[in-house]
């Protein structure tokens, strides 16, 4: 298998604004994501979780560590060119969707390809598969505010989907949805993982976890440990995440 | 609760909120500064001396009450502005045990520190520049008094400020409080959150403002008659404004719609952004950018117009008039104006003239006929006709004809002209007449010999559209006119009648006199009175119905009483000219704000999905320039496409041609321009400071 993500020793130290206090997010983090996986990140509240995630969306930047996707250091991107890398090689999907509400859905889906300067019938010949799949086809035209979470957050992975990205980063994509929106888009996540589609997710939810293919857990700014879902009914696997988690929480050292 | 601790608040919240509250402090500072100046100025003594003062007096009582109304007006406007903008900060005070009854005393607190900041601030500098308004009020009359006083308070102007501006307070305050009392905690808390429609381009009304805005325009631009031009303007202005109003509320949302309709346009970096988001934005600021954009077309045009009727003042005055002093004696009879009568006039000149010391320069004299023609095509309606054929449409048809014997138009212009009986030197103003003979209804009709360029003087009012035309005819048949027009004139004519619209016998002595303005009045003054006395005397000896008159009139008196009112009028557009530039800064640096704070997230959300910062930037850019620029674009247009009226309007009252007219209009259209580019540097880097602090949230 080919590596897509490689995370080496990477380590991001805040300094407050005042008075100068270091604070450290992430001590030493390494882990690999192979092609067409599809890996949880848990962790408690302040574990670091969303310093990696930014890190690796690269909206921040790392104190020290590499970070390669699909073999290329992150570090090596000039300034400039982050954001069209951003672009070209990540799809993001957001716990609060992060749609336009200028924007229809349609819109909205079509926003990264316009950035990369894409013509109308390009982006529109690629919207119809995504759109279809995801069951969004009738809600197109409909703005941001008319639909519900659940179609806000599938809107949300059309757009990360429609750039065919190397790495789908997902930030709590279930935290703003009912359960019943939630089955849906983690049966979705699969599908899509299935077809080949690497994803990188950060939840809270043993839930959510528990349909990846493998789960990280990050405490105190390193990763604590990693289960591998192999061929695990999801109910097992769901108790193993569970289990390690009381173990997370409860402070033990044991594996 | 303690008192110290609601002052500690309302301080707090102030200083918290600095970006909104010192634009609103400096505004009510500088409202309070010119609301003091010029009540400084009504009061100040020194408008009592100066030529002018009264006028002037009249008008800046006239401009304190606009200020005084608009301040009201404008200043609620922005304090709404910024309780909307803190009802979320209300609504925590609420929500950690502030009752709405703690609120309001720290609502009270914040508008009396406001209100002694603000009076503090607009008194100190009033009275600091109250001196030189006054100078620059002197400079605008021309008044050569010595004034060296330059820093002195008017108490009662320090009254009137204080009492008018504290009422104001109040009254904000109680709508500040009414707002607060109305409004539940949840709801303040919430008020930024809501989810916005999209907004629907209403068509109908689009496609009838842009008819609107068309008639407007080609009234103003087909327009001719500038009697009609005045009735028009109002109707005109109205529809303007209507038509402004629906264009920036829901023509730019459906320009917006057409061109998010075009794939090719829309779907392009620059524009899918910008498009979308403008569409939002001038719905939700449509009809504030509509009214700022007719307050840049009112301050333009009062401004522009005002400055042009000053400024041409100077040249034409002269021009019209002919020599420095005009003296016309007049009757109904000619009988009555013989040698006896022209001896006095002359003998009380020369005495006049030798006792001042001075003498009179060249000295012209020339008898006139005058009377009204109705210009029907070839024939001119004299007389009676007049009457039965005018109706205003027929307004700018009406010159006035002055009879001129060639031996006066020889003498004065230094020629050698002469007629036969029947031909005339045709002289005319405003309009073609391209006939090769002059019908006149009564009068007869006389074969035009040769048209003339000019003349010494064109008698008639200043204005450049009334039209006028001399008729040099043979001294024979001037004379038989001279002899018969008297008896014509009332012939059928009621007394009541004969100063609106028939003719007058009149002799005119001009003559320049070497001496300052003041003099040259001084000099019209006394002869006047002496003219008038002898006239009197003689009235007594007439028969009755008949009368001799005399006027007198000079240059130095007519430029005064124009100078009076444009002046005035003139100094109170630059006074209000300032207050509705200042109100339009804030009204530009609130909405540069509201629209940061929105902004702030879309724009995180844009980075995110991999905007780069540069095209982040282009973006903001485009879309502030739009918003920023559309007004003053439009208030460009309207000021072309109204050029022609208010040209015609003018040219009632003004001497300035149109073209310079025109350029006076440019002058003032690019220094209001520098003054928009710079609330435009000021305003948007308070809001990029707004949208780039989202950078740093995360």
């Amino acid at each position: 298998m080919v590596s897509i993500l490689e995370v080496n020793d990477v380590k991001k130290i805040y300094t407050t604004r005042f008075g100068g206090n270091k604070v450290e997010a992430l001590k030493s983090v390494s882990f690999v994501v192979e092609k067409g996986e599809y890996v949880a990140i848990m962790g408690e509240s302040g574990s670091g979780k969303t310093t990696l995630l930014n890190i690796l969306a690269s909206l921040d930047k790392p104190t020290s560590g590499i970070i390669k996707l699909d073999g290329k250091s992150l570090s090596d991107i000039k300034e400039k060119n982050i954001s069209e890398f951003r672009r070209d090689n990540l799809g993001f999907v957001f716990q609060d969707f992060n749609l336009l509400d200028t924007f229809s859905i349609e819109d909205n889906i079509y926003l990264p390809l316009v950035l990369a300067g894409k013509t109308y019938s390009e982006m529109n010949s690629r919207l119809i598969p995504i759109a279809e799949h995801l069951g969004i086809i009738d809600i197109l035209k409909k703005y941001p505010y008319e639909v519900s979470g659940g179609q806000k957050q599938r809107a949300a992975v059309a757009r990360a989907l429609i750039t065919n990205p190397k790495l789908v980063l997902a930030d709590e994509p279930t935290g703003a949805l009912d359960s019943k929106s939630t089955d849906e888009l983690l049966h979705l996540f699969n599908e899509i993982n299935q077809k080949g589609q690497t994803i990188l997710m950060v939840t809270h939810s043993v839930k959510a976890a528990s349909h990846a293919n493998r789960v990280l857990f990050i405490k105190d700014g390193e990763v604590f440990n990693q289960i591998y879902r192999g061929d695990k009914s999801r109910e097992i696997f769901y108790q193993n995440i569970s289990d390690t988690l009381t173990v997370l929480v409860t402070g033990g050292g044991i594996k | 609760m303690k008192r110290g601790l609601y002052i500690k608040l309302a301080v707090q919240s102030i200083r918290k909120n600095k970006r909104l509250y010192i634009p609103y402090i400096l505004t009510c500072i500088y409202m309070i500064m010119i609301f003091y100046i010029t009540s400084f100025l009504v009061n100040s003594g020194i408008l009592s001396e100066i030529r002018g003062g009264f006028t002037m007096r009249e008008f800046l009582v006239l401009g304190r009450f606009i200020i005084a109304i608009f301040s009201l007006i404008f200043l609620f406007y922005a304090n709404s502005f910024l309780i909307k903008r803190r009802k979320k900060e209300f609504g925590l005070y609420n929500i950690l045990g502030m009752g709405k009854r703690n609120i309001a005393k720290v609502l009270l607190n914040e508008s009396i520190i406001i209100a002694v900041i603000s009076l503090i601030g607009g008194l100190f500098t009033g009275v600091l520049l109250s001196g030189f308004s006054k100078l620059g009020m002197l400079k605008i009359l021309k008044a050569d008094i010595e004034y060296s006083t330059v820093f002195d308070i008017s108490f009662s102007a320090v009254a009137e400020s204080i009492v008018f501006f504290t009422i104001i307070f109040l009254l904000i305050l109680i709508n500040a409080l009414r707002q607060v009392h109305f409004s539940k905690p949840i709801e303040l808390l919430r008020s930024e959150n809501t989810g916005e429609k999209p907004p629907k381009a209403n068509w109908v009304i689009s496609v009838i403002g842009l008819i609107i805005l068309a008639v407007a325009y080609y009234m103003a631009l087909s327009v001719k008659n500038p009697i009609k031009a005045v009735t028009l303007f109002f109707v005109a202005v109205v529809l303007v404004i209507i038509s402004t109003y629906m264009l920036f509320i829901s023509g730019s949302v459906a320009l917006c719609k057409i061109l998010q309709k075009n794939k090719k346009y829309y779907y392009k970096i620059n524009h899918f952004v910008s498009v979308s988001s403008m569409l939002y934005r001038m719905k939700r600021n449509g009809a504030s950018l509509a009214s700022i954009c007719i307050l840049c077309t009112m301050v333009l045009v009062m401004i522009s117009s005002v400055a042009g009727l000053y400024v041409g003042l100077e040249n034409g005055v002269r021009d019209v008039m002919g020599r420095d002093i005009s003296i016309v004696i007049g009757t109904n009879n000619i009988k009555y104006l013989n040698e006896k009568v022209e001896k006095t006039i002359k003998n009380v000149l020369s005495e006049i003239l030798s006792e001042e010391n001075m003498t009179a320069k060249d000295i012209i004299e020339y008898n006139v006929i005058s009377f009204e023609g109705y210009i029907n095509g070839q024939e001119i309606l004299d007389g009676n006709d007049i009457i039965n054929n005018i109706n205003i449409d027929g307004v700018d048809k009406i010159s006035s004809f002055y009879l001129v014997p060639i031996s006066d138009y020889n003498k004065i212009m230094g020629k050698d002209e002469k007629l036969n009986r029947g031909e005339v030197l045709l002289y005319n103003k405003g309009f073609d007449y391209n006939y090769d003979k002059i019908k006149f209804s009564n009068i007869g009709e006389f074969k035009i010999k040769k048209k003339v360029d000019s003349f010494v003087s064109s008698l008639s009012t200043y204005s450049p559209q009334f039209l006028s035309s001399f008729i040099f005819i043979s001294d024979i048949e001037f004379e038989e006119c001279w002899n018969s027009t008297g008896e014509m004139i009332n012939d059928g004519i009621p007394d009541e009648q004969y100063y609106q619209n028939t003719s007058k016998l009149f002799k005119l002595y001009q003559f320049d006199l070497d001496c300052s303005d003041e003099k040259e009045i001084y000099i019209e003054d006394k002869i006047h009175s002496l003219y008038c006395d002898n006239f009197y005397d003689y009235n007594d000896d007439l028969d009755s119905g008949y009368f001799l008159y005399s006027s007198t009139s000079s240059v130095a008196r007519e430029k005064e009483e124009i100078l009076e009112i444009y002046g005035s009028l003139l100094f109170l557009g630059i006074i209000l000219g300032m207050v509705f530039i200042f109100a339009m800064i804030l009204i530009m640096y609130y909405k540069q704000i509201t629209e940061g704070y929105e902004d702030q997230s879309r724009f995180s959300i844009m980075q995110k999905v991999g905007m780069t910062k540069k095209e982040i930037k282009k973006s903001i850019n485009s879309q502030i320039l739009t918003v920023f620029f559309l007004p003053i674009l439009i208030a460009g247009v309207h000021l072309i496409f109204s050029f022609n009226m208010i040209g015609k309007v003018l040219s009632l009252i003004s001497l300035a041609s149109l073209g310079f007219l025109g350029v006076l209009t440019l002058i003032c259209f690019l220094i209001f321009a520098v003054f928009y580019i710079l609330i435009y540097i000021i305003t948007s880097k308070a809001y990029y400071s707004i949208v780039k602090s989202s950078d740093n949230g995360d």
